[in-house]
């Protein structure tokens, strides 16, 4: 027998026109925690794709699991491989134990099999009989966990599930999978934070552009030497954020209130804050805090029940979505809904202004004008690729580029960007951000929605907390550190609070 | 009333069956917009083989000695081979779906459109015409049952239940009744149907437990072309006495409002398609419709035009889609090829 669980060596898979691993190779010990290291884009997903057997690579040269060889992209499971990705390993239309069903025979002990399961490993708290879309992120991962323990895999394939998680979660999360490995169960975890790997994972295989780079063992690195193999620089990529005293308001929100569907509870649930001329307010929280939500109602996406926007001096409670681009704030989406797939690059570049006289002649698109617009915003912020080319076909890292760049050409007075650099990797992340610096060095007002707080750290003047439709906390950055920030977005329950509540239930 | 519960009934199952044969579709992530086609098709073959098999005179023996069991098992056969034509023919919506990628929407479209012609086609060189009768005799006294079989005279009344369920009915339509139970079940109740419907909302989880999801998804069209195919032929054998012109009166597309009217769910679907089938045998019979069984054509006396009846079960359905339909929600992934090397 082997000494290893997994091997594969030098895969290569094409899709959408671009290489997306090209000489990616791997070797797995049996019963370690092995991390994937790599930044947006690197293909950590696509190779733990192939791993679970999902799709077929375009090429590869050796595929081992137990040192035997196998055909690599099929049958995973029946290998005992189990795919965990951050929260899409759920059916969710059907429940835990439904999904459980899925995996195999029927079976009279499942339901046994599975709460043995709960109780060894502290999940009591994982609920089984809710439909899976009803449950948060972190509980259809840990839930999609247990489907895997339930069925005996004894590789467990992780992916990029740390970047959902609060400290506190990754805490308790990370302690689990050291007990499953001390059990013998092999682990691959991948991720894109140097110290998360070094903390938790015994190697590591460090991925850039689709090749592997090196695999080392994390007892004898440290985390900047990881970092400087995973972006291939020993830059830093800090954000230069200077002393700006923050000038007037110029969003103010009162006790905004959008109504859930079918009149349950409200999305969210009066909120009021402001945003002050060359500030940048971070919204954050977590999935389901109703942060994106906010930024939905803010530009007239969703109907309100109640509440009060006043953008300088005018208040566009009711006005339509142009109106309130045209009163001068610039929209910056969530990567998945901000471009058109299927449509040429120039199209969703203009979308923000397609009915500006420039672009259009009584309704008719200047198709020429559209082109050489798209075409110098590309080359001012340096996005390669063609302007005709349909959307999908860029990379992750030149969509949200191109996204950057038309919410900041014109620099107006509020930005408010939806998870602006999801995804991304690290010079990516550090451009875009310098694009949102700019302008608050402009002394323009930015809201930048996300849920990542490393993020929030880089950019904050202020902090705002949602949890359950509610703002929970205002924090200051300085102040503040990324575990109570954390510990509001799950509980929405400040520390000290926090730890007094325990107490009391013990 | 026992009418109109028969003639409910004649048009309401095979909506429903067809209904279901949607709903197979799409829960395993493939939109069968094919549905109209793949029914004319069976209807056609479903005929045929009534036809040939007449014209070979197999049944003929017992027909002549009233042997009304062989008769029902002759017409079980035909409803058989039209399943088996639906399924064969949904093939190809199958496979430009799912092999080739192509647009589901597309695909069904183009099979709506080749159906007709091809059944016309074969219509016009087999019948010399544009129907498709029977070899001989009609439908009603080959397959349909009635009260003589069972040893009432002529003037014997069955009673309120027998001159419901009995009397001048198909056992094609209890046939389609116990199959759209059967394949309910399957699809609700067993470890096939659960991960048949898996595929149609999130087919990578599915993958990544080892469920080969373009075979779920050839299982669910297949399926239903099957069920598609056999609620064709059982359409026009109740309704236009097993003949076939290369039309069923846009049922397909009616199944297919049923179906979202429904939910995507057997119950709510076989509500629907009662609710239309009363409709729409309100609007064929209102004239000799005598509800409360007093004589007096109450419909007919209200004076309104044919047309407003004619009308009206595609109203109510159009007004009754408009208020459900908010609430439906389709299964997620369906529409989308199953391609796992896209990111």
């Amino acid at each position: 027998m082997s000494e290893y669980s997994l091997e594969m060596a030098q895969v290569r898979k094409r899709a959408d026109g671009q290489w997306i691993l090209e000489d990616a190779s791997l070797q797995v010990r049996k019963g370690e925690i092995h991390g994937l290291l790599g930044d947006g884009g690197a293909g950590k997903t696509m190779l733990m794709q192939i791993l679970a057997g999902l799709c077929r690579p375009d090429g590869c040269v050796t595929a081992k699991r137990n040192g035997q060889i196998t055909s690599p992209g099929s049958g995973a499971w029946r290998k005992g491989i189990g795919w965990i990705p951050a929260d899409r390993g759920l059916v969710d239309g059907y429940t835990g134990y439904e999904n459980f069903l899925l995996g195999g025979r029927m079976d009279k002990t499942l339901r046994q099999r599975a709460a043995e399961l709960q109780r060894r490993y502290g999940l009591m708290d994982v609920p089984l009989d809710v439909p899976a879309g009803r449950m948060s992120a972190y509980e259809r991962m840990q839930v999609t966990l247990l489907k895997c323990l339930v069925w005996q895999c004894d590789v467990l394939l992780l992916d990029d599930v740390w970047r959902m998680m609060t400290c506190q979660q990754k805490e308790a999360f990370s302690a689990l999978l050291q007990t499953l490995a001390r059990e013998g169960k092999t682990i691959l975890i991948s991720g894109g934070e140097p110290r998360d790997m070094m903390a938790w994972t015994d190697r590591c295989t460090v991925l850039r552009d689709g090749k592997t780079v090196k695999t080392v063992s994390t007892a004898l690195t440290d985390a900047a030497s990881l970092e400087e193999l995973m972006t291939g620089t020993d830059e830093a990529w800090t954000p230069d954020k200077l002393e700006i005293a923050p000038g007037s308001v110029v969003l103010e929100v009162r006790d905004l209130r959008v109504p859930g569907p079918d009149g349950r509870k409200p999305l969210i649930n009066g909120v009021s804050f402001e945003v002050r001329a060359g500030e940048i307010v971070c919204l954050t929280g977590n999935d389901g805090g109703g942060q994106e939500i906010c930024a939905e109602a803010l530009m007239g996406l969703r109907p309100l029940a109640r509440g009060r926007i006043r953008l300088g001096g005018k208040i566009i409670t009711r006005a339509s979505t142009r109106d309130r681009m045209r009163s001068g704030i610039s929209y910056m989406p969530a990567e998945e809904n901000g471009l058109l797939p299927d449509a040429p690059l120039s199209d969703s570049l203009v979308l923000h202004r397609y009915w500006d006289l420039a672009m259009q002649d009584s309704g008719v698109i200047r198709k020429r004008a559209v082109r050489s617009y798209a075409a110098d915003l590309m080359e001012d912020y340096e996005i390669p690729g063609d302007s005709d080319s349909p959307a999908r076909f860029l990379p992750r890292q030149d969509r949200l580029r191109a996204l950057a760049a038309r919410a900041v050409e014109r620099e107006r007075e509020l930005l408010i960007a939806v998870r602006p650099t999801e995804g991304a990797d690290r010079q990516t992340a550090w451009e875009i951000h310098q694009d949102i610096l700019g302008l608050r060095e402009s002394r323009k007002a930015v809201l930048v929605i996300t849920r990542d707080v490393e993020e929030v750290k880089a950019l904050a003047d202020r902090i705002f907390v949602m949890n359950g439709g509610e703002i929970v906390a205002e924090l200051d950055p300085a102040l503040t550190t990324e575990e109570e920030i954390g510990l509001l977005m799950t509980t929405g329950l400040r520390q000290e609070k926090y730890g007094r509540m325990t107490e009391e239930d013990e | 009333m026992p009418f109109l519960i028969r003639q409910t009934l004649v048009y309401a199952v095979p909506l429903m069956l067809v209904a279901l044969a949607g709903v197979f579709a799409e829960r395993s992530g493939i939109i069968n917009l094919a549905l109209e086609g793949i029914m004319i098709f069976g209807a056609f073959m479903g005929v045929l083989f009534v036809r040939f098999v007449q014209q070979w005179g197999w049944f003929q023996a017992a027909y002549d000695a009233k042997n009304y069991l062989a008769l029902q098992g002759f017409c079980t056969l035909a409803i058989l081979f039209a399943a088996a034509c639906g399924a064969v023919f949904s093939l190809l919506l199958a496979f430009a779906a799912i092999n080739l990628k192509a647009d589901q929407t597309i695909g069904g479209t183009a099979l709506n459109l080749l159906a007709p012609a091809l059944v016309l086609f074969f219509i016009r060189i087999l019948a010399n015409q544009n129907t498709l009768n029977m070899y001989t005799g009609d439908a009603a006294s080959w397959f349909m049952l009635k009260k003589a079989m069972f040893g009432y005279g002529r003037t014997q009344q069955m009673g309120f239940l027998g001159s419901t369920f009995v009397d001048k009915v198909y056992v094609a339509t209890y046939i389609c009744i116990l199959v759209f139970v059967v394949m309910s079940v399957v699809l609700y109740k067993t470890r096939f149907g659960l991960r048949l419907r898996s595929c149609g909302e999130n087919p990578q989880a599915s993958a990544s437990l080892g469920i080969n999801v373009i075979k779920m998804r050839y299982a669910g069209t297949v399926l239903s072309g099957a069920l598609a195919g056999m609620g064709g032929f059982v359409y026009v054998l109740t309704t236009a006495n097993c003949s076939a012109n290369g039309d069923v009166a846009g049922f397909g597309f009616l199944a297919l409002a049923v179906m979202i009217f429904g939910n995507w769910k057997p119950l709510n679907i076989c509500g629907a398609a009662l609710l239309f089938g009363l409709f729409k045998c309100i609007a064929a019979s209102y004239s000799t419709l005598d509800i409360n069984g007093d004589g007096v054509y109450m419909l007919k006396n209200l004076n309104i035009n044919t047309n407003i009846y004619r009308m009206l079960p595609y109203v109510i359905t159009l007004v009754v889609l408009a208020f459900t339909s908010k609430s439906s929600r389709a299964p997620k992934a369906e529409g989308i090829p199953y391609d796992p090397g896209k990111r």
